[in-house]
């Protein structure tokens, strides 16, 4: 049975809970402590432990997970999956890239070869100069890439908290 | 010009800072025209959110609407007609269904969670949506306030108002199926 003491805490946690005064880490200390009441709770508090555990659900933790310092793990996790997504965007925006770099050099030759019959094997145009220097077409392409990078980098800058 | 280049901007997903610069602006008269719609200041001040909201989800695409504050009167209007439909459908006397839980007879968490699912899903749109971003999907009431333009008194009554409601709803509909 929970102590008068422990109650008489819950229940001020709980009303400032109602009143959308709690902090993050009193609301994650919030499920953690529903998780493992069970049914020893006063009966006005069955409507918290299935919030927090409709929502527990929801975000993918499971019911039986223990402390606080764990569930904020989870959540923290949680959130960076929304950045995973971005990195999923970078990777496949350097794929593209990739595949352009890789296209260019092939649509100039055959464009060349075709017209003029000129050289023939594979090269780039920099600045209006053919090459057939791979690092410089190396070194073009990093560029290229980090230039995307970067970009991407002050989305998660913004949606960093 | 150097040919290896990237041959045009490969467009991200609007980030909050984008939609923070393009998009908050127009929420000024969204709100305008909200008032003009329902007359009311707090009715119009939740549906201006509910378009931000709305138009925060479809981020991925806005880049290329072709007018998007023309798509940000349609979601208004669209939104303040569910308004209406919702506002009527409560003033119905018993919406809940009466079976809650009858074909379960012991009360257990996997049912009292439907009960929850339900209750939500009976809520003002707006509160769904704020309590869904910040309890569920993971959003701070920093980016919740971004998104919506609103001050953060407005995001704490509201989720305040959603949790108030789901729990006496939860108490008003497991008394009656006792």
């Amino acid at each position: 049975m929970m102590k008068q003491n422990d109650i008489k805490k819950m229940e001020l946690l709980l009303d400032r809970y109602l009143d959308g005064n709690t902090t993050y880490n009193e609301e994650r200390l919030l499920h953690s402590l529903f998780r493992k009441v069970g049914n020893d709770i006063p009966e006005e508090w069955h409507a918290y432990r299935a919030l927090f555990a409709f929502e527990d659900e929801e975000t993918g933790e499971t019911m039986d997970k223990g402390t606080s310092d764990e569930s904020g793990a989870k959540i923290i996790q949680m959130k960076s999956n929304r950045k995973r997504k971005g990195w999923i965007r970078v990777a496949v925006a350097c794929a593209a890239a990739v595949l352009i770099i890789g296209i260019v050099p092939f649509v100039t030759d055959h464009h060349s070869a075709t017209t003029s019959n000129a050289n023939i094997g594979n090269y780039a145009v920099i600045d209006g100069h053919r090459t057939t220097d791979s690092a410089t077409v190396k070194q073009q392409a990093m560029e290229a890439l980090n230039a995307v990078s970067a970009h991407h980098d002050e989305d998660f800058a913004a949606m960093t908290e | 010009m150097s040919q290896i280049t990237i041959p045009y901007v490969i467009k991200m997903k609007m980030n909050l800072k984008e939609f923070t610069i393009k998009i908050i602006p127009m929420r000024q008269e969204v709100l305008e025209q909200a008032r003009r719609l329902t007359g009311d200041d707090n009715d119009a001040e939740d549906l201006a959110q509910e378009v931000m909201l709305k138009l925060w989800t479809m981020r991925e695409s806005i880049d290329t609407h072709p007018n998007v504050k023309a798509l940000a009167f349609t979601i208004l209007h669209n939104k303040h007609t569910d308004m209406w439909r919702h506002r009527q459908k409560i003033s119905q006397v018993e919406d809940w269904p009466t079976d809650i839980g009858k074909e379960n007879a012991e009360n257990d968490l996997h049912d009292e969670m439907a009960l929850i699912r339900l209750i939500m899903g009976h809520l003002p749109p707006l509160q769904n949506q704020i309590m869904r971003m910040k309890e569920i999907e993971g959003y701070s009431s920093e980016e919740i306030m971004q998104i919506t333009g609103c001050s953060a008194d407005s995001i704490r009554q509201n989720l305040s108002r959603a949790r108030r409601r789901i729990r006496e709803d939860y108490m008003k509909l497991t008394k009656r199926r006792q």
